[in-house]
């Protein structure tokens, strides 16, 4: 506050200038810093890849101004095309899986009983697992010689198989991960909406002769419908941009079977030290998320009901 | 001495002015409540007083210093909020203490001071407890002891009754009473309530639309209110009132628009042509021939008295008895308003002529 | 069918998915926990062992002494404490700020700071390690802290943000009469009753910046700088695999954020509500 009161000894109705400053003051103070450093941090190097994209690269330095031609390449580039099919099947194979199985729990762990506290606790664990743990872990259970889950299939079907191996069951295997992954916060976020129905609402639909699915059907499902949505923006997001997971487990194999947009990004730039192209393609992917988050906003900024 | 003086005092929200010049004194003591109805500035004008908000023009001054552009720290005042504003990540001993810690008041002193005002209120027993631990009236009692402890030049309250119910409100509404008979610290208290503001002033400050409308005591207040607007405002139930002219023809009486005569003891001198609204409030209307007949809608017993809504002339009127007295639904009373006891308000500017 | 068989087949296939949601969220922890606790000749059999016997802490004594984890772990500690309590500062005040004072396109910078959080990390990863390089800051915890710290902020703004803002301006006001200054009613009174909020950031941040692989992977490349995500990804990368030390190891990156978790997990949800952090 000391610091502050200097600046007004001067003006005529000196206080209420003072007021107005210092409260001015206060809050440039408070909020400058933070959005300099967001500015520094996260929109000023969007601006760069833009301008990186247009040359062609030599490590960290630019080597010539070359247009378009990153974006043309990379249009021309059937590893691109194949990245983006891959992108999709994940992004999509995902929701499909995760929604249904994070309802479930969700529902689960809204059921009244003793062992709520422990089982959400159980539950939501592996959200606090990083991507790269996961990936190890599960390479490891999945280990085509000494796996417990090859072993299983092994016991179960006969068949002792190279999960990792097989580009099908590769991305089979990475979207289950995947799901086992991400499933915890969408969880969450359901669970959070199913405790904001009145149990009267229930009761009122038991009395009106409807069972548990049709309770289910018309009271749960229409109440919780816009996190619904919430979440399944949210994990569109997540999912299209998912780098980690992907690289440690699979690192876009077998035979570029699990290669997504998103680790096309990574690979290009700091494997193949293409920086313009890894920029090009960088914004490419910003794009397409733009897209979804303006989607995003929109939905959110709508009044429930 | 701390005198609080309010001059010409206004206040602009961006082009809205709600603070329309306000000047008051309130005497070193006294106890001053700010009523009217929501929106008519009492609220603000309090955290004018306090320094919550800025004086657009105009002064106030605390005891001899002119407060203006003093922090709410500086002035010297207690707060008690509608809320209670307890800290509730304190007890109740560190809500009461932690003004004076703030002041850099002794550690000795300041147990003192919280004893002092604990065994005042009785909250000897909630030293130790939190916010949330205490019960509504609990609440309010602490809110009351962090402002006592401060010892300060002018208590402020502003509608601190409101959150509570009802018995819990008449029994709050004497203890600040007594308080303030206790500290004889100057106070202004804002409340909607016009039943608080009766029972618990010295002096009533009623305001509309950013202007005061009348200041003066109680009885005052209810015996001749200054205009139209307080003497509906003051009462309960409130004034009834009947548009119409004065006869110029012999016996004073008043002629409503819709055919009621009602007898008066004076005509005020400006009266004769123009139009009037004639006040009288429901316990001066008495059963009495006279007056006009009205037919019973309504009986209300409330137990030492009788609320019976009547029509009379097309219009409904409110009665107070206090005989008890057989009425049904449907009877016809005749009835007739005390002629000391009426009023005469000018149609147009709301002024009482009498 | 009688309510009361109802509900007790219904009590029987609540248990039995609680019990398979369990087991699939714990089995793969697990798994990884026994193999860090067997000895050598147990990990690489087939069918497999579920129990180690003798359990040993030969894998992590191995991870520990012989290679470079205590510094991995060393620098993810400090990289996460500093990036997380800058973030907090900054964002603590950024949040007061936009939720107290008024002023022309505040709406504005809400949603740009929430647009900002969108931009997925991995699209400016490049730029980022032109800047570093081109700063100095490349290969040097200061950098990932920096970036780190920024990156967490937008999300901790708008949390912050909703919190303060539930708290009645009549507390602050009775602060002000009580004797405090602006400033001081805010670290005094508004900071103290925000705790949830400043817990529910804390988790949400400090399982990000501990988990994230992407900056540690690009803007830093020697051992000494190495993140511990980093480090357990060259383990599979560089030496042919050590099962038993990398589970050892894993086990060791898992620990401090399930112990954080298991302390603040109820502030979790909130955080969450307020939307993701980058990804």
């Amino acid at each position: 506050m000391t610091a502050m009161s200097g600046q007004d000894s001067v003006a005529a109705p000196p206080s209420r200038l003072a007021a107005a400053l210092s409260a001015h003051g206060l809050a440039v103070l408070f909020i400058g810093p933070a959005i300099l450093l967001v500015v520094l941090v996260s929109i000023y190097p969007v601006f760069d890849a833009m301008s990186l994209s247009l040359y062609a690269t030599k490590y960290a330095e630019k080597a010539g101004f070359v247009g378009l031609k990153n974006y043309i390449d990379l249009a021309h580039n059937p590893v691109v095309w194949h990245a983006g099919v891959n992108s999709l099947v994940y992004t999509i194979g995902s929701l499909l899986l995760v929604l249904p199985f994070s309802l479930g729990v969700a529902l689960l762990l809204n059921r009244q009983s003793k062992m709520q506290g422990v089982l959400r606790t159980v539950a939501i664990l592996p959200w606090v697992v990083s991507q790269t743990v996961t990936a190890l872990l599960w390479a490891w259970l999945l280990n085509a010689d000494f796996g417990p889950v090859t072993y299983g299939i092994d016991a179960i079907g006969g068949v002792r198989t190279a999960i990792l191996a097989s580009p099908t069951w590769a991305m089979v295997a990475l979207v289950g991960i995947n799901v086992w992954s991400s499933y915890p916060q969408a969880t969450l976020l359901m669970l959070a909406a199913l405790q904001t129905i009145p149990r009267d609402l229930y009761e009122a639909a038991y009395i009106d002769g409807a069972g548990p699915i049709t309770s289910f059907l018309y009271v749960t499902i229409p109440l919780i419908r816009s996190t619904l949505l919430v979440v399944v923006i949210q994990l569109t997001l997540l999912y299209f941009n998912m780098v980690t997971l992907v690289y440690v487990f699979t690192g876009g194999g077998p035979l570029a079977s699990t290669e997504t947009l998103a680790l096309l990004v990574l690979k290009i730039s700091f494997e193949s030290w293409n920086l313009g192209q890894g920029a090009a393609l960088g914004l490419i992917v910003t794009v397409i998320n733009l897209v979804f988050s303006l989607f995003y906003i929109r939905t959110l900024g709508r009044p429930k009901g | 001495m701390s005198r609080l003086i309010i001059s010409n005092v206004h206040k602009n929200f961006g082009p809205v002015e709600v603070i329309r010049g306000v000047d008051i004194t309130i005497e070193d003591g006294e106890f001053a409540v700010l009523v009217g109805p929501s929106g008519c500035g009492k609220s603000t004008l309090l955290r004018m007083i306090a320094g919550l908000e800025s004086i657009s023009s105009g002064d106030i001054r605390i005891g001899e210093r002119r407060v203006n552009d003093l922090a709410p720290k500086d002035r010297d005042i207690a707060m008690v909020f509608q809320s209670y504003a307890l800290y509730p990540h304190m007890n109740v001993r560190a809500n009461m203490a932690f003004s004076l810690k703030l002041k850099g008041v002794a550690r000795r002193e300041i147990e003192q001071r919280i004893k002092r005002a604990a065994d005042v209120l009785g909250l000897e027993p909630l030293l130790a407890r939190y916010p949330r631990e205490l019960s509504g009236g609990q609440r309010q009692r602490v809110a009351m002891g962090r402002a006592i402890v401060r010892d300060p030049q002018v208590f402020l309250f502003d509608e601190p009754l409101s959150n509570l119910d009802a018995k819990l409100r008449v029994a709050m509404r004497a203890e600040i009473k007594m308080l303030h008979q206790r500290l004889r610290t100057t106070t202004v208290y804002v409340t909607h309530d016009q039943i608080e503001a009766m029972t618990m002033a010295d002096r009533i400050v009623v305001m509309r639309d950013g202007v005061v409308e009348q200041m003066g005591g109680p009885l005052e207040l209810y015996d001749r209110p200054a205009n139209l607007f307080v003497a509906s405002f003051i009462g309960s139930p409130s004034m009834n009132f009947v548009a119409g002219r004065v006869a110029t023809d012999g016996e004073p009486r008043f002629l409503s628009d819709s055919g009621l005569s009602i007898p008066l003891a004076r005509l005020p001198a400006a009266a004769p042509g123009r139009k009037l609204v004639c006040g009288f409030r429901p316990e001066d209307l008495r059963l009495g021939e006279g007056g006009f007949g009205a037919e019973v809608m309504v009986v209300e017993p409330t137990g030492p008295e009788m609320h019976v809504v009547v029509r009379a002339a097309g219009q409904e009127l409110t009665c107070v008895l206090r005989e008890r007295r057989n009425i049904v639904v449907g009877e016809n009373l005749p009835l007739r308003p005390v002629p000391e006891s009426i009023h005469l308000f000018d149609a147009e500017t709301g002024g009482n002529l009498l | 069918m009688n309510g009361k068989a109802a509900r007790s087949v219904g009590t029987i296939f609540f248990v039995l998915a609680a019990l398979g949601v369990a087991a699939l969220a714990l089995f793969p922890l697990l798994w990884g926990l026994t193999t860090s606790l067997k000895p050598a000749d147990q990990i690489l059999a087939y069918p497999p062992l579920w129990v180690p016997n003798p359990p040993t802490l030969q894998s992590f004594r191995e991870v520990w002494q012989q290679s470079n984890l205590p510094i991995y772990f060393r620098n993810s500690i400090i990289v996460t404490s500093a990036s997380v309590i800058f973030a907090l500062v900054l964002s603590v005040h950024a949040a007061y700020g936009l939720a107290r004072f008024s002023f022309r396109g505040k709406a504005a910078l809400m949603v740009g700071l929430l647009a900002t959080s969108m931009i997925p990390g991995v699209a400016i990863l490049v730029p980022l390690y032109n800047l570093a390089v081109h700063t100095g800051l490349y290969d040097k915890r200061l950098g990932m802290i920096i970036v780190y710290t920024a990156w967490n902020v937008p999300t901790l703004v708008w949390l912050l943000k909703g919190f303060f803002e539930s708290i009645p301006a009549e507390l602050e006001e009775a602060a002000l009469v009580d004797g405090c200054s602006r400033l001081r009613a805010f670290y005094l009174i508004v900071l103290p009753m925000s705790r949830p909020g400043l817990l529910a950031g804390s988790i949400m941040a400090i399982m990000f910046v501990w988990n994230d692989f992407l900056i540690g992977f690009t803007l830093a490349i020697s051992e000494q700088r190495r993140l511990l995500p980093v480090g357990l990804f060259t383990y599979i990368s560089n030496y042919g695999v050590e099962w038993g030390q990398l589970m050892a190891a894993t086990v060791i990156a898992l620990l401090p954020i399930v112990i954080a978790f298991f302390l603040l997990q109820r502030f979790l949800v909130q955080g969450l509500m307020s939307g993701a952090v980058k990804g």
